[in-house]
């Protein structure tokens, strides 16, 4: 899993920001903004964690059970394929 | 009757009400504006930057390459969203350089322009690679309005790029100042407004000319009379009228919100001036307003975030006139502090201008609730 190049992860006044940058924008022009527990999971690809290992961080941050965590994670990496935000590792940006 | 109903303004993205808000606790500048040119291809009489004459940018200005060194100290200190105004922006040859750049450090980007060059590169640029909005001034809605007005031949072709602009899909806002020049065909603007179906900004106030090399008085200023009239007029046609019992609901709210210190001093900023926003000008000067030319310092010699901490202390002993606070005719004024230092030279001065014009349009107001015509603007 790897963060598309045609988005950029911003933290500003304590939010983290997914923005579209180039032509991006022209399929969506505005800015999502991250739950906590979403802003910890976009961290965790950003330092190269797959799923299974993003799901772990978040059980052990939010003390929740490991596998809602594991499907509250492919559920959130799901609808950020879909908006085209998450590519697979060997996807082309 | 409503006759305007497409006459809106564009409201704003509530996380970028967000961002202000939290901006505004912490001191993050979340937006701000970059003037990348006081050159124009217009020559408008009543331009409060361009001084005529000089079409292409002008020596001194700064380069892309500082100007995305500055956007990414913005980006660095929290800036998300940015306007790139002039001049005329897109007369800059380098100008998709500066916004692609831009816009890969994650800003939001909004452009001011006269409309007249979004042709060729840079309308398939904005085509493939939308800005978050085209702000764009329509001056008039005739050929003959736009020679007046503009010195420029250019109805035709603005109208046709905000068509073409409009059918890839961007986002535009149309900005309408009504002058001397064109006041009397707000009904024919308001006409074109509609048939174009966007949103709508309107101004009769006009600043005098503060940025300009030369000093000149304000060409082409209504009246204050003739202003407040025409505002009346233009409410009245969107529906959105102030009724005497609103305006005093609003008295009452303004009361109960005004600065702390009561009527010791007046009230400070209430905008997002050095709160949340900056403004840096063609020779990379930072200031709070663009209407307010005290720049604080030089961005490229000193760094965005001294500039920025500097423009924050300034806003921070910017006073209001005490005339102000308690003002009977608030509701219907849009004194702010630029307004305030741009009319008088000083913060704490209540600008005559904007007195008149509030007081007539009271007045006009009180004249319709007696179910009297309003008077059309001169
Ligand atoms: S009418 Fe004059 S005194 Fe009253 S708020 Fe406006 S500028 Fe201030």
């Amino acid at each position: 899993m790897k963060l598309s190049e045609d988005f950029i992860c911003r933290k500003v006044c304590g939010e983290t920001l997914l923005m579209p940058i180039g032509e991006k924008t022209k399929e969506f022009n505005g800015i999502f903004t991250l739950s906590e527990t979403g802003a910890l999971l976009i961290d965790a690809i950003v330092k190269g964690e797959n799923a299974d290992g993003a799901a772990a961080l978040l059980a052990e941050q939010f003390a929740v059970d490991i596998e809602i965590a594991r499907q509250d994670t492919l559920a959130f990496f799901e609808q950020l394929q879909q908006y085209g935000i998450l590519l697979d590792d060997d996807a082309a940006d | 009757m409503n006759e305007l109903q497409a006459v809106t303004t564009a409201s704003e993205p509530p996380v970028s009400r967000k961002l202000h808000a939290i901006g505004r606790r912490l001191g993050t500048p979340v937006s701000g504006t970059f003037e990348l040119t006081s050159g124009c291809n217009f020559n408008c009489r009543m331009c409060y930057i361009h001084d005529g004459g000089a079409k292409d940018p002008q020596a001194g200005e700064l380069t892309a390459a500082q100007w995305l060194s500055i956007g990414k100290e913005a980006a660095d200190a929290g800036t998300v969203f940015l306007l790139l105004t002039g001049g005329e922006p897109l007369l800059r040859r380098d100008f998709a350089e500066i916004y692609t750049g831009l816009k890969k450090l994650g800003m939001m980007i909004s452009v001011n322009t006269n409309g007249s060059l979004i042709t060729g590169d840079t309308a398939a640029l904005f085509e493939k690679n939308p800005p978050m909005r085209l702000n764009i001034s329509l001056y008039a809605d005739t050929p003959e309005g736009y020679r007046r007005q503009c010195g420029a031949d250019a109805y035709e072709n603005v109208v046709s790029n905000i068509r073409r602009m409009k059918a890839a899909g961007v986002q535009i806002k149309l900005n309408v100042s009504f002058t001397e020049y064109n006041a009397d065909r707000f009904r024919e603007i308001a006409a074109l407004v509609r048939e174009l179906d966007l949103h709508c900004q309107t101004s009769v106030y006009m600043y005098p000319p503060v940025r300009r090399t030369s000093p000149t008085a304000a060409q082409g200023r209504l009246s204050p009379e003739a202003a407040a009239k025409l505002r009346v007029q233009w409410d009245l046609m969107c529906g959105k009228t102030p009724t005497p019992e609103s305006a005093e609901e609003l008295r009452k709210l303004l009361r109960v919100s005004e600065c702390d210190d009561g009527n010791a001093r007046g009230e400070g900023v209430r905008c997002r001036a050095g709160h949340t926003a900056y403004w840096i000008d063609t020779k990379g000067q930072m200031m709070m307003c663009g209407m307010v030319p005290l720049p604080v310092g030089s961005v490229p010699e000193e760094g965005f975030l001294s500039c920025w901490q500097k423009t924050r202390a300034l806003m921070q002993t910017v006073r209001m006139p005490k005339k102000c606070t308690n003002c009977s005719l608030r509701p219907y004024c849009c004194v702010c502090p630029a307004a305030c230092f741009a009319e008088t030279g000083d913060f704490s001065t209540a600008p005559a201008y904007l007195c008149e014009m509030s007081s007539c349009i009271e007045q006009e107001l009180l004249r319709l609730n007696k179910g009297e015509k309003a008077i059309e603007a001169e």
